[in-house]
């Protein structure tokens, strides 16, 4: 079955209420701590945000501003000394189904480098061509890539990249860090959804189409109803561009559709990173992160 | 008496002092005469009292580890009224198309849309970055203080040879130069009305200033420096005494809640200008290099709230970059509608395949030069080149075309510089200084003159064993009417008098220290443009 | 005033005196040890070392001598309690705050800077003295420049309260030298004019025997500039000056001053030893809550980093 077959062909909306909630516990007092937060979801004509909020604690000033691509962003700041730090950013955003369950999408899937051409020739696509430091690949795997997606159409190419990463790929838990890269997860055949998406960008750019990383949320269960609540998690995947932007999901071969939650978009994870901070003081903590995700509608 | 010019040979290049052997031009002949006047003995004796001067001020720049007087030649570079008033005006013209360039760069992104300048080039440049996107200056202003780098061909034209709109230094050189000379030659001066350099700190608070957050009414301004380790740090310290502000560093700083204060021995205060003699890179480890500690977290989301200005803003390498360089002469005319007043050097863009060709073909008749390249570095100068360089050279362009550009190269002018016991030709640049307060922009009437102390050497960088020259700008027949009736000067902005201006008994304590901070002092001057 | 400026300062003010008194007390010991050969100049050497709290790292059995002393206490530019390193480390400080001082105070500290170099070697071929007297000379080119061309501002009470802390400091080193280790310190003529005080106390006391009057009056004299007592009320009444704080420096420093103040004539022979000490401890706990009120600020050492 192709990625393009949607997952849900009715072509209604979901509505999602998603609670991310990180801990981190310092190993020792910590101060002067200045962070930024990646986590509100977009207000897109695909996703319309109901609502979102972001709680601290400590209690904290947040502020909030739209960066360069798009993402919201909170930043705070804590002064005074803590030892631990916990993040709560609840949302509720209806999703609509994959781009591929207009019956009129058909229609997109002629496949033409043409217009993908003149795009990039202009210049103006130049940040989604570029490999980045997580999604360069090794000449041999660029090799074998071309023999893969030879004579295919941008969105075959899209789609069979897709198939063969999830092919090859473990995806375990914990096998990769926030600073893997693409490459280094492929050469251990295991990774998380970060690197499944670093390594989609880094083929579908090697392959000719400009694609870039998305960060956001997903809804695990493919079969559910309103009023399901479950565990869920942050989640990764890639857009690439054919004359407007589609998704691909590496991890669970699918095409992004109602279970996907957008946050934001770059180049790679360096451009969305849910939380980033530096502060004054121990340098070790643990983490605990939790997302639940409910199906309200 | 052996006459100090006898043997001046002239070149190839221009010369700022004859037009024939032995024929100076109008505006030297005065400095000429009084030259004649010294013998070798007496001239080396002043050339050893400025350099005691300087060094006695602490007028020096780091150079391996060691502070070094930069070396301070006994001739003037002279500038007639007329040239001044094209240098000026197209001093003026560029900075407001980098300015507007900038804005369009950061906010609207027409000259992409229409075609201007390939949205790659921005986008693939080192000096753009996207932490700046969406902060905006409250008087429009992101580039306070330019150095535009100008050369002067054979032909006696001048041409801009790169922009500088990141942390451009020198200005200090600029006030010291003039300082020691008119001590060292008063007479000198007497017979030449030489236009002063002395208004430049009021003209850069007043433009500090007009930076400031709208509702502060007395706004707080201080000069952020890496510290005494950063080889500009006499500049630092001196403009902050001459504008009589608080030159702090980064720990003197920090961000709550998006403001910025200062720790004071009374507590915190705000701060509301910062000018910010520290690179992109190091300002705010938030953001930028996250090892950073002689930045301030938290900097550049204050500046997103507008409670901060930051002088020159972040992000404006995005304008300085070599390659947007080849862009400058179509953006004036796309942003102001005006012709170029200067012009470019002849460039060679890399990215077009049949272009790189011919450079590579041509590499040892031509300048590359690398695009984010500070202080002369990286350059190779094709005609003096070895092969092995030349080679070497051959296998980095090709492989990082976006990272070099090829110049046709410029034989600097020369101009007379004193060499242990006589006058010789040295080539020269020059480096004027233009202050924007959202208003007008204001270019000093002088400028560093950077001279290359080697002979026949072409890269006058400090770091490249430049020194410089006091530059005279001479008043012309308007300066006169202007101060009178400034409102009517032709062109040149003279000041008009109305800017509102071990705990053992037995051990010693010892002070702080600067230990760790050091490195990084020194070394985020290895990316800061020197001169 | 920012607070880094103000620590600067405040160690600036204490360098230079530092700088200025170790080359008094110096001076006083070379003109002893070379002009009597009946000293014992290994101990002579050892007691001075004591004075100033520096351990040469000399081999066990070694005996000191003269060259190594004015080599360690002279002109080692790396030890802030040596002549040369005090007034390096008073130059570096000043660096950091120049746009504060006048520029000819500035001038003043970095063209000495400049010339120890050319002063040491001079040394090397007629004798310490002249560099000895070069530094004191510049030392108080500096203060008088301070003196007339800074403002009365918080900066000047910084600079003046780090140079009267460390007057103290140094005084009482010098006594203690001579209380604790009485045999193989100086005589009493020497120390004096270690203090630059020798002039003073004779027009003062006459040429009067008594070994205590030397003590009593470089502890207790009010007129002179140079005595502790002096020094002490300098530093209260800038502390007193200084807007803001909780003034627990100014408590110790007024602790110090009433001690002395009212000091019992009969037993201050005795009691000598003890206030020497308290002086000494009563400078540090001073110099850490004037650190502790008015130089919070911290270069952070590394801002720790992390994405998740």
């Amino acid at each position: 079955m192709s990625i393009f077959e949607p997952e849900d062909t009715s072509r209604g909306r979901w509505r999602l209420a998603i609670r991310h909630e990180t801990v981190l516990r310092y190993d020792g007092p910590v101060r002067a701590s200045y962070n930024e937060l990646r986590m509100t979801p977009l207000d897109t004509a695909a996703q319309t945000r109901l609502s979102s909020r972001v709680e601290i604690g400590p209690a904290a000033q947040p502020w909030h501003y739209t960066d360069y691509w798009g993402t919201r962003v909170t930043s705070f700041d804590l002064q005074d000394p803590h030892e631990s730090l916990t993040i709560r950013a609840s949302s509720v955003v209806e999703t609509s189904p994959s781009a591929w369950a207009e019956p009129a999408a058909a229609e997109h899937r002629d496949e033409s480098w043409d217009a993908i051409e003149t795009a990039v020739k202009s210049g103006d696509l130049a940040e989604f061509t570029a490999p980045t430091a997580r999604t360069k690949l090794t000449p041999r795997l660029q090799q074998e890539l071309r023999e893969r997606v030879d004579g295919a159409g941008p969105h075959t190419a899209a789609e069979r990249i897709c198939g063969w990463i999830h092919e090859a790929m473990a995806y375990v838990p914990g096998a990769t860090g926030v600073h893997t890269s693409g490459r280094e997860a492929w050469e251990s055949k295991s990774g998380v959804c970060q690197d499944f998406s670093h390594i989609a960008i880094g083929m579908l750019r090697a392959a000719g189409v400009p694609a870039r990383y998305v960060s956001g949320y997903l809804f695990p269960l493919k079969e559910s109803t309103p009023g399901v609540s479950c565990e869920g998690q942050s989640h990764a995947w890639t857009e690439y561009w054919a004359g407007d932007w589609y998704g691909i999901d590496a991890t669970n071969n699918v095409a992004p559709g109602l279970r996907h939650v957008v946050v934001g978009h770059g180049r790679e994870y360096t451009d969305v990173v849910p939380h980033k901070g530096i502060y004054l003081g121990a340098p070790d903590s643990t983490l605990t992160v939790s997302v639940k995700l409910t199906r309200l509608a | 008496m052996a006459d100090v010019f006898d043997e001046y040979a002239l070149g190839a290049a221009w010369d700022e002092m004859f037009s024939a052997p032995g024929a100076p031009r109008p505006a030297y002949r005065a400095v000429r005469a009084a030259l004649d006047r010294f013998d070798p003995g007496e001239l080396r004796l002043r050339a050893d009292q400025v350099a005691r001067a300087f060094t006695d001020r602490g007028v020096t720049f780091a150079f391996d580890g060691e502070e070094r007087p930069f070396p301070l030649d006994l001739v003037p570079r002279v500038i007639a009224a007329g040239e001044w008033d094209l240098i000026d005006r197209g001093v003026r013209q560029r900075v407001l198309a980098l300015e507007a360039f900038l804005a369009d760069v950061y906010g609207p992104a027409n000259c992409f849309h229409d075609r201007i300048v390939p949205r790659s080039v921005v986008l693939t440049g080192s000096g753009f970055h996207r932490a700046a996107h969406g902060i905006e200056p409250t008087n429009g202003v992101r580039v306070h203080v330019a150095g535009i780098d100008l050369v002067r061909d054979v032909d006696g034209r001048f041409r801009v040879l790169e922009d500088n709109v990141r942390v451009p230094s020198g200005v200090s050189y600029v006030l010291e130069n003039r300082r020691i000379m008119t001590r060292t030659f008063p007479g000198l001066f007497a017979e030449q009305r030489v236009r002063p350099v002395d208004d430049y700190p009021v003209r850069l608070l007043k433009a500090l200033r007009a930076a400031s957050p709208r509702a502060v009414a007395d706004p707080t301004v201080v000069v952020l420096t890496p510290g005494v380790a950063n080889s500009a740090y006499f500049e630092h310290a001196l403009l902050a005494r001459l504008m009589g502000v608080q030159l702090v560093e980064g720990r003197d700083l920090f961000c709550v809640g998006n403001r910025v204060m200062m720790r004071t021995t009374a507590g915190e205060e705000p701060v509301h200008v910062i000018y910010r003699r520290i690179d992109d890179d190091f300002i705010d480890p938030l953001h930028f290099r996250p090892e950073s500690v002689i930045g301030v977290p938290g900097i550049l989301n204050a500046a997103r709230a507008g409670t901060v200005a930051i002088a020159n803003a972040v992000g404006c390498g995005a304008a300085d970059d070599k390659l947007i360089y080849t862009y400058i002469p179509e953006l004036i005319r796309y942003y102001l509608g005006e012709e170029p007043v200067l012009e470019n050097v002849e460039t060679h863009r890399l990215e077009d395949a049949e272009r790189l060709e011919f450079v590579l073909d041509h590499l040892a008749d031509l300048v590359l030069k690398p695009v984010d390249g500070a202080g002369g570095k990286g350059i190779v100068i094709g005609p003096a080149a070895d092969e092995r360089t030349l080679d070497n050279l051959r296998v980095q362009v090709s492989k990082n075309p976006r990272g070099w550009i090829a110049q046709r190269p410029v034989a600097l002018s020369t101009s007379p510089t004193f060499t242990a016991d006589r006058f010789a030709p040295r080539h020269i640049d020059l480096r004027p200084f233009a202050v924007n307060d959202g208003e007008r922009v204001w270019v000093l009437p002088g400028g560093l003159t950077r001279v290359a102390l080697r002979e026949g050497a072409l890269i006058v960088n400090s770091s490249q064993g430049g020194g410089s020259k006091d530059t005279w700008v001479l008043a012309g027949e308007s300066a006169h009417a202007e101060a009178v009736n400034p409102a009517q000067s032709a062109g040149s902005d003279a000041a008009d008098g109305q800017l509102d201006p071990a705990d053992a008994v037995a051990g010693r304590l010892a002070g702080p220290g600067a230990d760790g901070l050091q490195q990084q002092q020194q070394q985020q001057q290895q990316a800061q443009k020197d001169c | 005033m920012l607070s880094r400026i103000a620590e600067s300062l405040f160690w600036l003010g204490r360098y230079v005196e530092r700088a200025d008194d170790t080359a008094r007390i110096l001076d006083a010991f070379m003109h002893r040890l070379l002009d009597d050969p009946a000293t014992d100049e290994h101990a002579a050497c050892r007691t001075l070392y004591a004075i100033l709290g520096v351990e040469p790292a000399a081999a066990q059995g070694a005996r000191y001598d003269a060259v190594g002393v004015m080599d360690l206490l002279g002109f080692d530019t790396a030890n802030p309690s040596a002549v040369a390193g005090a007034w390096c480390a008073a130059r570096d400080n000043a660096r950091g705050v120049s746009e504060v001082i006048s520029t000819e105070a500035w001038e003043c500290l970095n063209a000495t800077w400049h010339a120890l170099p050319g002063q040491r070697k001079a040394a090397g071929r007629i004798g310490p003295y002249a560099y000895l007297r070069f530094v004191r000379e510049r030392a108080a080119l500096f203060c008088g420049l301070a003196d007339s061309t800074m403002s009365r501002d918080d900066g000047w009470l910084f600079l003046t309260i780090g140079r009267s802390l460390e007057r103290v400091d140094m005084t009482a080193r010098l006594l203690s030298a001579k209380v604790v280790a009485s045999r193989n310190a100086p005589d009493w003529s020497t120390l004096l004019r270690a203090a630059g005080a020798d002039e003073p106390h004779r027009r003062t006391l006459g040429w009067g025997r008594d070994p205590q009057s030397a003590a009593r009056f470089l502890l207790l004299d009010q007129t002179f500039p140079r005595s502790v007592i002096h020094a002490l009320s300098v530093a209260e009444q800038c502390l007193a000056t200084l807007a803001g704080g909780p003034h627990s420096a100014r408590r110790d420093v007024g602790r110090m001053r009433t001690m002395l103040e009212y000091a019992e004539e009969r037993t201050f022979g005795t009691q000598l030893t003890t206030y020497l000490k308290e002086l000494q401890e009563g400078c540090v706990t001073a110099t850490r809550h004037i650190a502790d009120e008015y130089f919070q600020y911290s270069a952070p050492l590394a801002w720790q980093h992390r994405e998740d």
